[in-house]
């Protein structure tokens, strides 16, 4: 497991807290501090690297219904029996 | 205002109050998102089509019978249902019997419909498909997880709910695909050289 024993924090600062700093899920306080002491840990940004090249195509695997399922289920959103109920 | 700060919510009250385009902004904001995190998870195009779909219809009645009570998680919900969905078709196709024709060939394959795992079945063409395989080759658990964070934009602890872990797994199981497909796209470089 990736683990750094960071300045200044009462644990050790570990690739979950990376994880999340990248994602922008961390607290404040780890994001702050990440953000202070990233350039005093060059291996934080080649993790942060190591998820940018594992993520950076990802996007071209993204797909769209086609045209038929979006029609059936537009029309069967516009339900004239659900509006007049309501 | 534009489309894009109308929280799920609000287009969600919108519709329940007769406005039907809302439901169609709501489809568009999330449906490739959605649609591929099926495809990712089931592994057929086709499949993945008609688990959309009926995701949705189902979507669709349970807002219409006011069974919508999850505020702006929209997604979170709607994807809930689409890997319940997706799951089930999973283990209905395995434990579909394997039919074969007079050659003794799986009949499915003549018909572009695999019954069984389907990385077994994938040939790389080009570097999408390759990419593709990648995820497919992915313990389950680790598939899931990157699936739900990269593609369906939920959050850890969305997750983590959703599929009845807790946030650390979670974390965990994306470090190790992240990790893994690393490693993946190194032999695969390593190979080209």
């Amino acid at each position: 497991m990736f683990v750094v024993l960071a300045k200044h924090m009462t644990r050790p600062l570990s690739h979950s807290d990376l994880l999340l700093y990248y994602y922008g899920e961390a607290d404040a306080e780890i994001s702050a501090f990440i953000q202070d002491n990233i350039s005093e840990h060059p291996e934080w940004s080649m993790y942060f690297q190591e998820i940018y090249q594992a993520m950076s195509d990802m996007d071209t695997l993204m797909i769209s219904p086609n045209s038929t399922t979006l029609s059936i289920i537009l029309e069967e959103s516009d339900s004239k029996l659900f509006h007049s109920i309501g | 205002m534009t489309t894009s700060l109308i929280t799920d919510g609000v287009l969600i009250k919108r519709y329940i109050d007769g406005n039907n385009a809302a439901f169609e902004t709501l489809l568009k904001r999330h449906r490739s998102r959605i649609l591929s995190s099926i495809y990712l998870l089931v592994g057929d195009r086709y499949v993945a089509e008609d688990i959309f779909q009926e995701t949705f219809i189902k979507v669709i009645h349970s807002i219409q019978k006011g069974k919508y009570n999850h505020e702006d998680k929209f997604l979170p919900w709607v994807l809930r249902i689409a890997r319940n969905m997706s799951i089930d078709t999973i283990r209905a196709r395995k434990r579909m019997p394997v039919v074969v024709d007079t050659e003794g060939r799986d009949i499915f394959d003549s018909l572009g419909i695999t019954v069984e795992s389907q990385e077994e079945y994938r040939v790389a063409k080009d570097d999408v498909d390759i990419l593709r395989q990648w995820i497919w080759e992915l313990p389950e658990d680790q598939r899931e997880v990157l699936i739900l964070r990269q593609y369906a934009d939920l959050s850890f602890k969305e997750i983590a709910a959703l599929t009845e872990t807790n946030i650390n797994t979670c974390i965990g199981r994306m470090h190790y695909a992240i990790l893994n497909l690393r490693k993946k796209m190194q032999k695969s470089v390593a190979k080209v050289k």
